[in-house]
């Protein structure tokens, strides 16, 4: 599909600007805001693909608009949700893991001198 | 037209996902300013202007102040941001097609240049040098900015350009982008019912999208379009050819041109001056006198500068996060008085306003509550 052509750059000369006190914040609004576009073209494609297939004869929009998986369909979709939702939201969950276990305040510099020690002979 | 038509072959034509990207930028470009920016104007009756008072024990006064407030806000912040992200997104959008079809659009410039098959022209000039208001930053921070090549014969600049008006003011300039060459048309035919100019010129016509509109009202005139940037000339000129319109394109700087004294019954610009740098300012309303003949007409269109520190501010906007540098300058510029210092006739110097026509779902034109601030002078006799 696509085309080899000469390239054309993607970034404007000129400083970009900041918006929120802290630069960190600026990257994440600006990597949502392409996610946000982004799941917007695969909803469209979505729509595309639905509005072929039922052209086509192989499904029709309404039957997916009106799915409603059975039981079993729902107890899988129902495990892969709580995973997909865990995966993403991991670094708060990661937070409590690392108090209960204790934190560990070890430096790297403890750590490499730890690691610079005669251990003795090797069993 | 289906959404991924052309209204020209210079433009390429875009696949699903390449559409359905540049929709999503027109949709949330939407959501901003109808939902998310006029809240920015009760955020600073509500929270801003009244904590400014307590601390000062008056209204902010300048933009300044409205500015150093304004930005710490968070609902300003975050539509602020956004609106900037809109803009990058919206380049990104319209360069995937641009770059897909980069080689086929060069291809389209050189038959359209080659068969000039409107009678137009177009007349490049290596040895002009870029001013510096357009290699300083981007404008509008379109990588590359108008004047960029990044090929031979390059047409990528008018590509971009054109391909992301329609994305970036909602469809407002219609399927053409010719909505503000015909708003000053219009203000012109409507102001001087008598106005038959042999010969127009157009100062700083990027694309040439707002200089199409002079040849339907004057259609025996010679029309003639100049600026900077060659790969928009080379693309205006393949455009015009397209659209059956004999323009005479040539790359000059409209502070300076080739053209002789006394060449010119009508001179106009469009968006131009607010693009420009304060000495270019008093130069081309200079040089507009020149090139115009006796009682020859100069109509030079911009943007509104907003009445107020917090209006001011937001029309600021542009100025601090889309690379128009130097339109915050344009705000308290005294145009009326570079015209009179060039000669023009004193009665006839003042800053007129152009009703903006709005491109409808019919794509019928009416005129909506905006207008255009235009520099208007008569050359004595």
């Amino acid at each position: 599909m696509t085309r080899p052509g000469k390239e054309i750059p993607r970034v404007a000369k000129g400083k970009r600007p900041r918006y929120f006190s802290d630069p960190a914040v600026d990257k994440l609004h600006a990597i949502v805001m392409t996610l946000v576009g982004e799941l917007a073209v695969t909803r469209d494609r979505l729509d595309a693909v639905e509005r072929l297939l039922e052209r086509n004869g192989t499904l029709s929009r309404e039957d997916v608009a009106g799915f409603i998986p059975d039981d079993d369909a729902e107890t899988e979709r129902r495990a892969e949700r709580d995973a997909y939702i865990a995966r993403v939201m991991r670094v708060l969950t990661m937070e409590l893991e690392e108090m209960r276990g204790g934190t560990d305040e070890t430096t790297v510099e403890a750590t490499l001198d730890a690691l610079l020690e005669d251990d003795g002979p090797i069993s | 037209m289906k959404a991924n038509e052309t209204p020209h072959p210079l433009l390429p034509e875009r696949n699903h996902d390449e559409q359905a990207r540049q929709d999503f930028v027109t949709d949330l470009r939407r959501f901003l300013s109808t939902r998310l920016m006029p809240g920015n104007r009760e955020v600073y009756e509500k929270r801003v202007r009244p904590a400014f008072r307590r601390d000062h024990e008056r209204d902010p006064e300048s933009v300044r102040e409205v500015r150093e407030r304004m930005t710490r806000d968070g609902y300003y912040q975050f539509w602020s941001a956004t609106q900037r992200r809109s803009q990058e997104l919206m380049w990104d959008s319209v360069i995937d097609p641009a770059e897909r079809e980069h080689d086929e659009l060069i291809a389209r410039y050189r038959n359209a240049s080659a068969a000039r098959a409107a009678g137009g022209s177009l007349e490049l000039d290596d040895e002009l040098v870029v001013p510096r208001y357009h290699t300083a930053v981007d404008i509008h921070i379109q990588p590359g900015g108008y004047h960029s090549d990044f090929a031979e014969d390059d047409v990528a600049a008018g590509v971009l350009y054109e391909g992301g008006l329609p994305i970036y003011i909602g469809g407002a300039l219609g399927p053409d982008s010719d909505g503000i060459g015909r708003s000053l048309v219009e203000f012109a035919q409507s102001t001087w019912p008598d106005l038959a100019p042999d010969k127009i010129l157009d100062m700083g016509c990027a694309v040439g999208n707002s200089t199409l509109p002079w040849h339907a009202a004057f259609p025996d005139a010679e029309l003639h379009a100049i600026d900077v940037a060659a790969p928009c000339l080379r693309y205006g000129h393949a455009r015009a050819e397209a659209y059956g319109v004999p323009v005479h394109f040539s790359q000059q700087n409209a502070e300076k041109t080739r053209y002789d004294d006394d060449s010119f019954d009508l001179v106009v610009s469009h968006i131009v001056l607010h693009e420009t740098s304060k000495p270019a300012l008093r130069n081309i309303v200079t040089e507009t006198f020149r090139v115009l003949k006796p009682c020859g007409l100069m109509l030079h269109l911009d943007v509104p500068r907003g009445e107020g520190a917090f209006e001011q501010f937001m029309f600021q906007w542009e100025t601090y996060n889309n690379n128009e540098t130097f339109s915050a300058y344009m705000t308290d510029a005294d145009l009326p008085a570079l015209a009179l210092d060039a000669g023009f006739e004193p009665d006839s110097v003042e800053m007129a306003r152009a009703p903006a026509g709005v491109y409808d779902g019919q794509k019928s034109y009416s005129s909506g509550d905006f207008s255009w601030p235009v520099l208007v002078g008569r050359k004595p006799a």
